[in-house]
């Protein structure tokens, strides 16, 4: 008798324990999807940080490339945040390289999306002043926005 | 010059520019790997224009320089190097035919290496090779990639390099790295010397291909 509460207990529990699992994690090819729309965004940035990056590696750089670019990259970089659902990191058979920490740091990540939105809009503001030298200073610390966050929040290859 | 053990012919075998090329690489390509994993990449970079040159110049001297480096006299076909393989082919002086594939392959896999570098992008977009900007952004990522994938392949053929010289080393008794240090060999029979090129060749060599490698590197701009 007192084993078969033990059994059915035990049976309960199990059974409780799956359903907060299956609700925990979402499915995969559903986490899959987000990792996906998130890479082709980040090389949508990728792309308008090689258009700014060429142009002023040009003799004669045209200025309002740089502005329109610079403007795409900003409107992208506010919209970082929303590209990271939580639950969809480094989930069983989902490869992301987008870590834990993301989330466990979230105000940091934030803090970090920022500060290219912000290093994008100075870039922007320079380009569209006509300051060459303004730009270039400011497109500098574009890269060093990169690096920054995925120094932290991004997997090493 | 020492004579151990009778009067073995000592030939110059290996000429100065061919072991400054093999000894370089051997420095550049675990100083290549560290700078990238180590995050530096504009010293990567920097060691990936010499590496360029010092290729560029392999290639000249492939053509311009002594008999042992030149490509004409250690490439052979397949029924050369099968020759070779089953022994019945006489002993050759400098790369056997089965070592020039080696020196082809190694030769060929870095010059892509380095060349797929030129148009390859780092993921913080801070940095990209001097190509990179006369190519689109995927075709970069492209680049990139093989960048990446490429060199597991060369250190694999290094692997292979390295194995086959401990072959000869232990199964032959075949010392190939002291002659690529001292240029020098003892040869157990006499054949004829190979022909050295002069120091004037290499320099031109030499000169041409670090002002190549320097207007790559430059992106074809003055």
């Amino acid at each position: 008798m007192r084993r078969a509460v033990v059994l059915v207990a035990g049976f309960a529990l199990a059974g409780v324990a799956y359903g907060q699992l299956m609700a925990a994690s979402p499915d995969p090819a559903a986490v899959q999807k987000v990792v996906d729309a998130r890479v082709a965004h980040y090389k949508e940035i990728g792309k308008a940080n090689k258009a700014i990056r060429d142009e002023l590696g040009q003799s004669q750089p045209n200025l309002a490339t740089v502005q329109s670019n610079a403007r795409v990259m900003e409107a992208l970089a506010r919209q970082i945040p929303s590209w990271f659902p939580s639950g969809s990191g480094q989930q069983a058979g989902v490869k992301s390289e987008a870590l834990p920490v993301i989330w466990q740091q979230l105000p940091a990540f934030k803090r970090r999306a920022a500060d290219l939105a912000s290093a994008a809009h100075q870039t922007a503001d320079a380009a569209a002043s006509g300051n060459l030298d303004a730009t270039k200073a400011a497109a500098g610390s574009i890269g060093g926005a990169c690096k920054g966050c995925h120094d932290t929040f991004r997997e090493k290859k | 010059m020492r004579t151990e053990g009778g009067p073995a012919p000592r030939i110059r075998l290996w000429d100065l520019p061919t072991r400054l090329v093999h000894w370089g690489l051997v420095l550049l390509l675990p100083s290549l790997w560290w700078t990238w994993r180590s995050g530096n990449t504009l010293l990567h970079e920097k060691l990936g224009y010499v590496t360029l040159a010092v290729l560029l110049f392999r290639l000249y001297w492939g053509v311009a320089g002594s008999t042992t480096a030149r490509f004409a006299q250690f490439v052979k076909g397949p029924r050369k190097i099968a020759a070779y393989l089953r022994g019945t082919s006489p002993l050759p002086i400098g790369h056997n035919p089965l070592g020039a594939l080696a020196v082809l392959l190694l030769l060929g896999l870095m010059l892509a290496e380095v060349g797929l570098g030129l148009f390859a992008q780092d993921v913080d977009g801070e940095e990209s090779g001097a190509l990179a900007r006369y190519v689109s952004y995927d075709t970069a990522d492209w680049a990139t990639n093989w960048h990446a994938w490429l060199f597991d392949l060369l250190l694999i053929a290094v692997a292979i390099h390295v194995l086959a010289i401990l072959f000869y080393l232990v199964v032959r008794r075949d010392n190939l790295v002291g002659p690529m240090v001292t240029g020098r060999k003892e040869l157990a029979e006499d054949l004829p010397e190979p022909k050295m090129a002069s120091i004037g060749s290499a320099l031109v060599g030499g000169i041409l291909s670090a002002a190549i490698a320097w207007w790559i590197s430059r992106g074809f701009t003055l």
